[in-house]
This record gives structure tokens, sequence and C-alpha cells, in this order.
């Protein structure tokens, strides 16, 4: 995928309930989403937004998830909005993000749109975990973690550049994969 | 950033009574961790029992806090709630960290 192609539909609209032509219109739930419990929440790209955003995701979701779900989905959706922050909004003003969520049975459906930069080469990046082992301390990473977090705890991620907008969708099972570190 | 300390024994424990280390407090974090923690022990014990979530930036705060108290000072990290625990484990950080079940307590002597 080009860094900024036409704007369109680039692929997602398979996994991504979202309208291809509203990027921002994540409430416009689509197909098998419609008749989902859907929340969504508003902030923009500053770390106390963020913060708001991910509690109002985590009211939404308490009362149909159990606590551990709830854990894994917090982590995955601070992470991604800390990279859209950090990432696609760096060297720019802060702008806005949307985070939707729909409540599946077995999972919980997210998607994040927001008006930074592209990811470079048009897709998520690769999720190599920080190498820790037998490191001093002086040489030990102090971040790099995201994506391989977002990577162990999300299916399915799914990036599209829409115009001027990004769109990341994901899936987080309910239930952890029994045989992963969780 | 709502931080206490106290030295049981030998050691300094700095509790932490806010309930999240993510990317808006991870730069008070660090600086008033290493206010407390100056000059004060050879051993730091940070105790997260009330911490119910830290993000990728908030272990980087942890990371950078560490090597920030020197050669001389050990951080240790006690009472990690089962998101915390979570987050150490899946980045491998369990490995890098002494990790104890509970904080130094001045009532039991430390």
């Amino acid at each position: 995928m080009a860094a900024d192609p036409a704007p369109g539909d680039t692929g997602c609209a398979a996994h991504c309930p979202v309208a291809a032509s509203m990027p921002d219109g994540c409430d416009r739930a689509r197909g098998p989403a419609r008749d989902l419990p859907m929340f969504r929440h508003c902030g923009v790209s500053e770390p106390a937004s963020i913060r708001q955003m991910v509690e109002g995701v985590l009211h939404s979701a308490r009362p149909h998830l159990s606590d551990e779900a709830i854990g894994r989905l917090e982590l995955v959706a601070a992470e991604v909005l800390n990279n859209v922050a950090e990432h696609a909004y760096s060297g720019r003003p802060p702008g806005p993000i949307a985070l939707t969520l729909w409540i599946d049975a077995g999972e919980v459906r997210c998607c994040v749109t927001d008006r930074g930069g592209a990811m470079p080469a048009g897709r998520v990046p690769t999720a190599a975990l920080p190498d820790v082992a037998g490191k001093a301390i002086d040489d030990l990473p102090e971040g790099g973690w995201g994506w391989a977090l977002i990577d162990v705890l999300a299916r399915e991620t799914c990036y599209c550049r829409l115009g001027n907008w990004n769109r990341l969708f994901f899936r987080v099972p309910l239930r952890p994969p029994v045989d992963d570190a969780f | 950033m709502d931080l206490t300390s106290e030295l049981v024994a030998d050691t300094m424990v700095i509790r932490v009574r806010d309930s999240r280390i993510d990317a808006a407090m991870a730069i008070p974090f660090k600086d008033k961790v290493r206010e407390l923690a100056r000059g004060a022990a050879e051993r730091v014990v940070l105790d997260l029992s009330r911490v119910g979530f830290v993000d990728s930036s908030g272990l980087g705060a942890i990371v950078a806090t560490m090597k920030l108290l020197g050669p001389g000072v050990r951080l240790e990290l006690a009472a990690l709630t089962p998101n915390v625990a979570r987050v150490f484990r899946l980045t491998r950080m369990d490995s890098v960290f002494r990790i104890h079940d509970v904080a130094p307590d001045a009532a039991h002597g430390g």
C-alpha cells in the first residue's frame, strides 16, 4: 500500500464496520455490527484526553466484560491511542481521535480514527519485542513495546488511510488464548 | 503524582498512591521518585499495590527511573496487581526487575 493512497476503502471493509466514505463515522456501524451495543469516545491527541478516553472505554465495557478481559482491552486501547498521539500527530498540533467499540459475543471490535500523518509504508509496523535479556541497566529500552503489546492482545489489526484520515480496526477476544502468557 | 516514602530497615519503600502510571503520569512519576529516593538508600522498593494500570509509557518511566537512581541503587518492585503483572510479563521486563509479592512494612520490621 502506498504511503498516502487516494481516498477510498483499501481493504479494511471486510473487517471494519465503519462506512468507508465516513472515516470519522464509526457510529455508522454496518452489517452484523448494527445491532451490537456500541460506544464511542472522542478526544484529542494529548495524554490527559487519552486517559479520559481509556477510562470511558472501561466505563462502557465494564458491564459486559470480565475483569481479565477489561484489563487487556484497557492496555491495547491505551497503546493504540498513545501511538496516534506520539506518531501520527508527531510534529503537528494536537488533533482529534475517536475510538468506537462494539461488544460482540466473543470479542470487542474497536475502530480508531484520527487525522494525523499516515503510518510509515501505509501499514501497521512490525511488532518485535525489544530485547532485554542480559542487558546492562543503562542499555535497557524505555519504550518500543507498544506495537508488540497490541500484536499480542489484539486480533486482525487492520489499517487504512482514507483521504486525510487514519483508521485502525482490531478485535480484542473476551477470553485469552490458553497457551499465551496472559 | 501522589507518592509517599518510608525507610524500612535499610530500604526506601516508595508507595505509589495513584491508580495509574500512564503517558500522562510518566514524567511526574520519574521526577517524584528521583526526588524521594535521592541519597536515601542502596535499595528502593516501589510498592505498586494501589496501581491498577501501567502502559508502555509507564513501564518506560519505571525503567528510566532505575537508570536515574544510578549504579549504586537497586530499584525493586512489589505487590503487582494482575493488570500490571501482565504488562511486565508480556514485555519480559519481569526478568529485569526483582519483584516481591509484598512491600516491606515498618510494622513487620521490613
